[in-house]
């Protein structure tokens, strides 16, 4: 038996499995205490409150573009599902019904619509979501008994936390649901069900053969994607004061799909730095003008095409570069 | 009765747009196995340069040459761009989809900067032209527009039969390691399936330009009913692009006439949703084509 | 009926299966005990892999059934999904290892551990409990690796495991899983001697301890250490079945096979199915068409080419022979340009360098793949057009139609029908015919009689000879020695990736043969390192 294990070296485990499970759902508190601190001031706040609202929405599609490799270009519905049932149950019977009933709502579509379409190739799927995410625009738009169309739903409240009022409140709730949806995003990609998703990616043949049935799992994939969708668009409507269609519109689902992908699928950080990148740069490149989504456009191109890990990449790249000039 | 017939000419010129603008995905599809979700950008800019080169003064047959020519360079552009990662590695239908649409997104902004955000019209010399159906008069563009899908899908089809590159590019279709064995220069050959798309969407511009007023914002509707058409055909089916185009160009504007605007809006993704529920491979798709991955 | 056997058998019944006009598998009756292992031969194509795949349920049989013998009840396994029959007990391991590579080692085989329901899903959750079953399954596949001797490498990512070690995980794997019956497709293929060692020991081991084995393998020796019974196959039936050597020694085998080195060195020197060769040019004139200089070519951190030099003048043939895995067809594809080589490669005494394919097929280099010989949507004609554009275009296309048509009537005969529609000869013909179009003066065949008939082997040896007396250097990877005699004027040996043996054709006797295809085989010290 040595001779298939010759003289191995210091026993390593390079898997980043076993990360301590409160570490990021403690950095992630940790940083919010700390920009409340700073107090950046009222844009800054709510930038960063979209970036944090959108990484929430964008966890479960991590999961599902990260772990179980299927792309949708609709999961702007669920989080119309979300800000729509927060706009409209949250005044009346408060924020948890209306959280919940997003959720519920979220799922149920994502199951009916997961068990009828995910046996469809890759493209099909992309493009049977983007049909889906369109229908469900023009169901918004025009199902004015429930959703008063283009106009929107406003005064839709927020959740009050910890005392605080206004932007600060939405901040705090949005980072302890981040902080929240972080510590299940890890807890279940080292769990056999997320380890399933991930050979099923991989390689759904292999995966048939010990055991997993991957259509279970790219169903269970979707609908975690809807979940989290439904809490960001809840946290959406509560900071924009309403819930309107633009909000929830092909635009958003491509930029919940760009998120993961430019920051690095399935990275436990992607969906704070994709927002980042995706939410706030384009709002600090304000300065470039009329140009700055011509800059955006680019540098997802540039990312896809040449960066496919994304920042990722980069962030494993310098590791290793300082790992090895350490040792 | 002749309103239906008057209806069933609009939706036919209608849905011959997205039959082109199918067209176009599965001509790259086809080629290279990617997705163009900017092909309706390649179509806006068609239709824009048209509508410049026409105001300017220089005819209808100036503005379609110029389309052309402009629309091909972008094609070679994108081709390049999107073919040189490949030759080290395949790439990734997420990756595939965010590059196109990051394309689109530049684009489109592009063309809100260049030409406007307004919605323009290209001036043609059927303007006014009618074609009498009973006692109403269907707009002579319609026809044209028909025509002109028949001519562009005759000649993508004679370009593919019975040229060597055409050859070379059905090769490529067929199966990559085939073609790459064989010695056919995959790499040009998905340039030159770029080009192709990229010339479709262009004159299928210019010709829509003269129907609907164009906008850089119109890209995205277009693009997904081209997409709505070809994953109807089949995705990898050219004939199959155009019935998907004209049963939902067909559908929209009947659904438009005798229901209400809503339902129009809601035909494409319908029609979309309903087939691939109960043909996951399109209608003139492969039976067995609903495998994952 | 059913009562006779053991329980835990696997029994499978007029298994069929077709894909489109190919009958991969037609009527396989087969049976695995518990404790016993069953090893499955026969030549590239014969359905092997594919039978595999009926009993692992990852094709679905046209006809057949399958059931998991369970004392004197029984499951019916016929329409079971894969997944159904892995938690019945049924593991496969596949051909190339299928390990998810930003894994650690011990990741891998912790998926083999089966958490169903509810209990995976409390872990899902991140509850507290979840940290002992996680820790309980590391635990679990530290003791598999331990058993297979990788434990020391638990927590390496797989893509940093040579194959030999990738394959050992994945046995590892299997053992977690408790599997019952073991479907294992060439589990030797591609590993060093020490590996191979492992992999047997292992194999010996889990079928001493009541696992039912189904080993597809080319390597005769591995087959009579391990398996208790031998199956046959040609064209996806069952040519012989029984004991192993009473079965190899079976006269319709040694008949059916004569050539055919992989099952008996002897008949195929003794019988050749051609006539011996006759050197078209004798002398050695004038430079060497093609010439290979330290040819390298790695998968990965493995050499699966490893210095490999060799002439081929114009009007000569040379055969590449050796066991599976000696790297022959990756010889063919490295020189022409579709792997990255390294070396030198002359055609006509023109460095070729680093050009791409296409630019040496336009020098006057074709080459014939084994397999996808065709564009199966082009026509016939289609795919003659197809290489005579991208050849050295220095005839016209009609009249290189016109040489394809003499030597290959039958193939232009169907000039306008898909070439998918072809039966296995003519498609192999029309590879030729290719080759042809492109007026080469350098032609690499792979395997160009592999699933063939043996009556048609002396039209290809034929084919060869004629393309030789124009005046073209042949390069051919060939199985059948008969049809290596037949074409080629020297034959080069290779085990491992490594050159062995080389020299003219007469002088490669049975001796040699037997020292090529079943001597020691060198070890590839490269693959046990570990490269990060």
């Amino acid at each position: 038996m040595t001779t298939i294990a010759p003289a191995a070296p210091a026993r390593r485990d390079v898997s980043p499995a076993r990360h301590w499970r409160w570490t990021q759902p403690g950095l992630l508190l940790t940083g919010g205490a700390l920009v409340l601190l700073i107090d950046p001031g009222p844009f800054d706040l709510r930038v960063i409150t979209l970036v944090v609202a959108y990484a929430v929405a964008a966890t479960g599609f991590n999961v599902l573009v990260g772990f179980a490799g299927i792309v949708s270009i609709g999961n702007s519905v669920f989080l119309a599902a979300g800000g729509y049932a927060w706009a409209l149950l949250a005044t009346s019977y408060g924020p948890l019904v209306a959280l919940l009933a997003g959720v519920v709502l979220a799922a149920v579509i994502a199951a009916l619509a997961g068990v009828l379409l995910l046996r469809l190739r890759a493209y099909y799927f992309a493009v049977a979501t983007l049909a889906l995410g369109t229908l469900g625009t023009v169901v918004v738009r025009n199902w004015t008994a429930v959703t008063n169309g283009d106009a929107g739903i406003t005064n839709v409240g927020y959740i009050k936390v910890f005392g605080l009022s206004g932007v600060p409140s939405i901040f705090v709730a949005a980072v302890v649901l981040l902080a929240l949806v972080s510590f299940l995003q890890e807890a279940l990609r080292t769990s056999p069900v997320g380890q399933a998703m991930i050979i099923g990616r991989y390689d759904p043949p292999a995966a048939e053969g010990i055991g997993v049935s991957v259509a279970y799992t790219r169903v269970v994939a979707f609908v975690l994607s809807a979940v989290t969708a439904a809490l960001g668009g809840a946290l959406i409507a509560q900071l924009a004061g309403g819930a309107f269609p633009d909000q929830f519109a092909t635009t958003s689902a491509i930029s919940l799909l760009v998120i993961p992908i430019i920051a690095g699928r399935g990275w436990r950080w992607a969906p704070l730095v994709g927002a980042a990148i995706v939410i706030a740069l384009p709002e600090y490149l304000r300065f470039l003008a009329e140009y700055r989504l011509v800059v955006y456009g680019a540098a997802v191109v540039l990312v896809a095409l040449f960066l496919p890990g994304g920042v990722h990449q980069v962030v494993r790249a310098v590791a290793e570069r300082l790992g090895r000039s350490r040792g | 009765m002749n309103q239906l017939i008057y209806f069933v000419i609009i939706g036919l010129g209608i849905g011959a747009v997205y039959a082109l603008a199918g067209l176009g995905v599965v001509t790259l599809f086809t080629g290279s196995g990617l997705a163009n979700f900017a092909q309706g950008d390649l179509m806006v800019l068609g239709a824009l340069v048209a509508v410049s080169v026409t105001s300017a003064g220089h005819g209808y047959v100036a503005g379609l040459l110029a389309a052309v020519a402009v629309v091909a360079v972008a094609g070679v552009l994108l081709g390049a761009l999107f073919t040189l990662p490949m030759r080290h590695r395949r790439m990734d239908v997420d990756v595939v989809i965010i590059g196109t649409l990051g394309v689109a997104t530049t684009m489109t902004t592009l063309a809100g900067i260049w030409w406007g955000r307004q919605p323009q019209r290209l001036d043609s010399p059927l303007a006014g032209v009618f074609v009498p159906v009973g006692e109403m008069r269907v707009p002579a563009h319609y026809v044209l527009l028909l025509v002109g899908a028949a001519v562009v899908f005759g000649l993508v089809r004679w370009f593919h039969r019975r040229t060597d590159i055409g050859l070379q590019l059905r090769a490529v279709a067929s199966s990559v390691p085939a073609a790459r064995d064989a010695g056919v220069r995959i790499g040009r050959m998905l340039v030159v399936a770029w080009t192709i798309a990229a010339l479709v969407g262009g004159v299928a511009g210019v010709l829509v330009a003269s129907v609907l007023p164009i906008a850089p914002e119109s890209a995205l509707p277009l693009g997904v009913n081209g997409f709505a058409a070809a994953i109807i055909g089949g995705l990898a089916n050219p004939a199959g692009a155009v019935l998907g185009g004209l049963v939902v160009g067909l559908a929209e504007t009947l659904a438009g006439g005798y229901l209400n605007d809503t339902v129009r809006q809601s035909v494409a993704p319908l029609v979309l949703l309903v087939v691939l529920v109960l043909r996951p491979g399109g209608l003139l798709g492969r039976a067995r084509g609903a495998r994952t991955v | 009926m059913a009562e006779r056997r053991p329980a835990g058998t696997l029994v499978g019944r007029g298994l069929s299966v077709s894909f489109g006009p190919l009958t991969a598998v037609d009527g396989v009756d087969i049976e695995i005990g518990p404790g016993e292992c069953v090893g499955v031969i026969g030549p590239n194509g014969a359905g092997k892999s594919t039978l595999l795949n009926l009993l692992s349920g990852a094709v679905p049989a046209d006809r057949g059934s399958v059931r998991l013998l369970r004392g004197s009840t029984e499951v019916r396994l016929d329409r079971a999904a894969a997944r159904v029959r892995a938690r019945h007990g049924i593991a496969r391991l596949f051909q190339t290892a299928r390990l998810v590579p930003d894994w650690s080692a011990r990741e891998n085989v912790e998926l083999g551990v089966r958490t169903a329901g509810p209990a995976a899903w409390l872990e899902a959750l991140g509850l507290p409990t979840s940290k002992r079953r996680a820790a309980r399954r590391a635990r679990a596949a530290e003791e598999a690796l331990a058993r297979v001797g990788l434990v020391e490498r638990a927590g390496f990512r797989s893509a940093e495991l040579s194959l030999g070690q990738q394959r050992l995980v994945e046995l590892a794997r299997i053992l977690v899983a408790d599997a019952r019956i073991l479907l294992l497709d060439e589990p030797f293929a591609g590993l060093s001697r020490s590996a191979r060692e492992v992999v047997a020991g292992l194999v010996a081991q889990l079928r001493d301890e009541g696992v039912g084995i189904l080993l597809v393998e080319h390597d005769l020796s591995q087959i009579r250490k391990l398996a208790d019974r031998l199956v046959v196959m040609d064209h996806g039936r069952v040519l012989a079945a029984g004991p192993v050597e009473e079965t190899l020694a079976d006269p319709e085998v040694v008949k059916r096979y004569i050539g055919d080195v992989e099952l008996e060195i002897g008949g195929a020197l003794e019988e050749p199915a051609a006539p011996a060769p006759q050197p078209v040019a004798e002398q050695r004139s004038g430079p060497p068409m093609l010439q290979v200089r330290d040819l390298r070519v790695f998968y990965g951190p493995v050499a699966a080419v490893d210095g490999v030099s060799f002439d081929v003048a114009a009007g000569e043939g040379l055969g590449l022979v050796g066991p599976n895995g000696a790297g022959k067809s990756t010889i063919l594809r490295g020189v022409a340009g579709l792997l990255r080589a390294s070396g030198d490669v002359e055609l006509a005494e023109q460095p070729l360098g680093s050009l791409a394919t296409p630019d040496r097929y336009r020098r006057g280099l074709a080459f014939v793949p084994q397999t996808l010989t065709a564009v199966v949507d082009l026509t016939v004609e289609e795919n003659l057009r197809l290489s005579w554009l991208t050849g050295t275009r220095a005839d016209r296309f009609a009249e290189a139609l016109d040489r394809v048509g003499e030597l290959f009537p039958e193939v232009l005969d169907r000039r306008s029908e898909q070439a998918g529609a072809l039966s296995g000869g003519q498609r192999q013909m029309l590879a030729i015919g290719r080759a042809l179009m492109a007026s080469p003066r350098t032609v690499l065949l792979d395997e160009p009689t592999a699933g063939l008939a043996p009556g048609l082997v002396p039209i290809f040896a034929d084919a060869l000879a004629r393309l030789r007396a124009t005046g073209v250097a042949v390069v051919v990877v060939e199985h059948n020695l008969g049809l290596v005699r037949a074409a080629c004027t020297h034959v080069l040996g290779l085990q491992a990736g490594r050159p062995v043996w080389h020299g003219p054709t007469e002088r490669f006797d049975a001796a040699v043969a037997h020292e090529v295809f079943l001597g020691a085989q060198p070890d590839t010290t490269q693959e046990e390192q570990v490269h990060s």
